[in-house]
């Protein structure tokens, strides 16, 4: 039963195309498991439909159909397969199958990160706490959302098993603890160029 | 091969042939305020008049143009119908290119990217899924991944990401996507001004949390109040239809 879901602002932004990507890879990772999330998508999505097809017209090139026709005609370039990295394949949800990983680091005691993606925009990756794991009081830049794959933690008054999603904003300070004796997997991003969180810890010793 | 055509006072609507395919004409002579609806040929010479009953019944059908978008599409997978595809490139191309031009690209870009969405619909016609979405909806998405990966391919050459993934429809698609298309339409028409400049900025600002906030200046805080009450008020509008 998923309790936590990205707020609509989230969703939108996602629905719309404009959350930055390593945001989005954790939002796929909540949608695949989370039917009310996918329907407010597909509502975002004719939203989308609509704000479109109201928009005034901006005149196309006047050979513009005729060379899309022209491209039709020829058959369809092949797509190369995607490369595969390993790892924690069993338990990612299928979006993030085609997703490439750096190798499992050492953060802090208790902690390692796994590089998914890093870009101007914000980073992502898999982050893996042992049980009892308490995380330093922090906050950060910008917009950070965690996905629980396995495991759970408690941040507050509430706590987050698989499939929910924890979304925190900019500069609000939180204090997140493994509850539960496994330990707890999440894909974690943060937005922002310079990351003060937990994931600034990451880039500082990762050198990103 | 005949088609049949339809105008209001040189004001263009639809033309419709037998096989189902449906062109936008170029306006026909006729009485003033009197709408006509006929049979053309192939180089566009008015044959003659269709019966009024048959008419009416043609023209009820072309009201709901998400309808008819669908069925174009439906032309292309089934045919490889040019034609159809001509009139879905000249009502969405111009559009999806405002769209991209507001998401921050310029005028050549957006013509490219514009022009690749009307590749993919004539590629992908046969994925188009009527029940799930409608025509505007389905290439507003399409536009929406090739933005991003252009975006992607530019900055990450090497990073390779997911697409959104594709999930089977819930039971609770009780609503056919073209009633669901129009009530959202209207939905968002009716929202105030406030909560409808929250909406549309989802899908033209980049980064839009921050961005948001910077522009209109409006706290973060209440940029999420204002959609989420907007977001509400369209998921009441779908709900007194189901």
């Amino acid at each position: 039963m998923i309790r936590h879901h990205p707020s609509d602002a989230t969703l939108t932004a996602y629905a719309g195309g404009m959350l930055p990507e390593a945001l989005g890879l954790v939002v796929a990772a909540h949608l695949y498991g989370c039917a009310a999330c996918r329907e407010t998508r597909a509502m975002a999505e004719a939203v989308g439909g609509a704000v479109m097809e109201a928009l005034p017209p901006t005149a196309m090139t006047e050979d513009a159909l005729a060379l899309v026709l022209a491209r039709a005609e020829r058959p369809m370039p092949r797509v190369a397969p995607l490369s595969r990295g390993e790892g924690e394949r069993s338990l990612l949800p299928p979006p993030l199958d085609a997703c490439s990983f750096g190798p499992w680091r050492r953060i802090a005691p208790g902690l390692r990160f796994r590089r998914m993606f890093a870009g101007e925009r914000g980073i992502a990756g898999l982050l893996e706490a042992m049980p009892g794991k308490v995380l330093p009081l922090h906050s950060h830049t910008g917009l950070e959302l965690t996905c629980v794959l396995g495991g759970s933690f408690v941040d507050g008054a509430d706590r987050y098993a698989a499939g929910d999603l924890a979304e925190v904003d900019e500069g609000q300070p939180h204090r997140p603890e493994v509850d539960g004796s496994v330990p707890c997997l999440c894909i974690i991003a943060t937005e922002g160029v310079r990351l003060h969180g937990l994931l600034g810890v990451a880039q500082r010793l990762l050198g990103g | 091969m005949f088609c049949l055509r339809v105008a209001v006072r040189g004001t263009v609507l639809w033309l419709n042939t037998g096989a189902g395919t449906i062109w936008i004409t170029r306006a026909v002579i006729q009485l003033p305020g009197a709408l006509v609806m006929g049979c053309m040929d192939d180089v566009g010479r008015f044959l003659a008049p269709l019966p009024l009953p048959l008419a009416g019944r043609w023209l009820a059908a072309m009201t709901d143009p998400a309808v008819d978008h669908a069925v174009l599409i439906q032309a292309v997978a089934a045919r490889a119908d040019r034609g159809a595809f001509a009139v879905l490139f000249r009502h969405f191309a111009p559009r999806v290119k405002t769209l991209l031009m507001r998401a921050g690209l310029d005028a050549g870009a957006a013509e490219e990217l514009a022009q690749e969405t009307m590749l993919s619909v004539w590629r992908k016609a046969a994925l188009f899924d009527p029940a799930r979405a409608t025509a505007a909806t389905w290439i507003f998405t399409i536009a929406r991944n090739l933005r991003i990966d252009a975006h992607r391919r530019e900055r990450h050459p090497d990073t390779l990401l997911p697409d959104p993934p594709e999930e089977p429809l819930g039971a609770d698609h009780l609503l056919s996507a073209g009633e669901r298309g129009a009530r959202v339409a209207e939905a968002v028409a009716d929202l105030p001004a406030e909560q409808a400049e929250i909406v549309r900025a989802a899908f033209f600002l980049d980064q839009p949390h921050a961005e948001i906030e910077r522009q209109l200046g409006v706290p973060l805080g209440t940029v999420k109040s204002r959609l989420r009450l907007a977001m509400a008020k369209l998921r009441a509008a779908l709900e007194d239809l189901a």
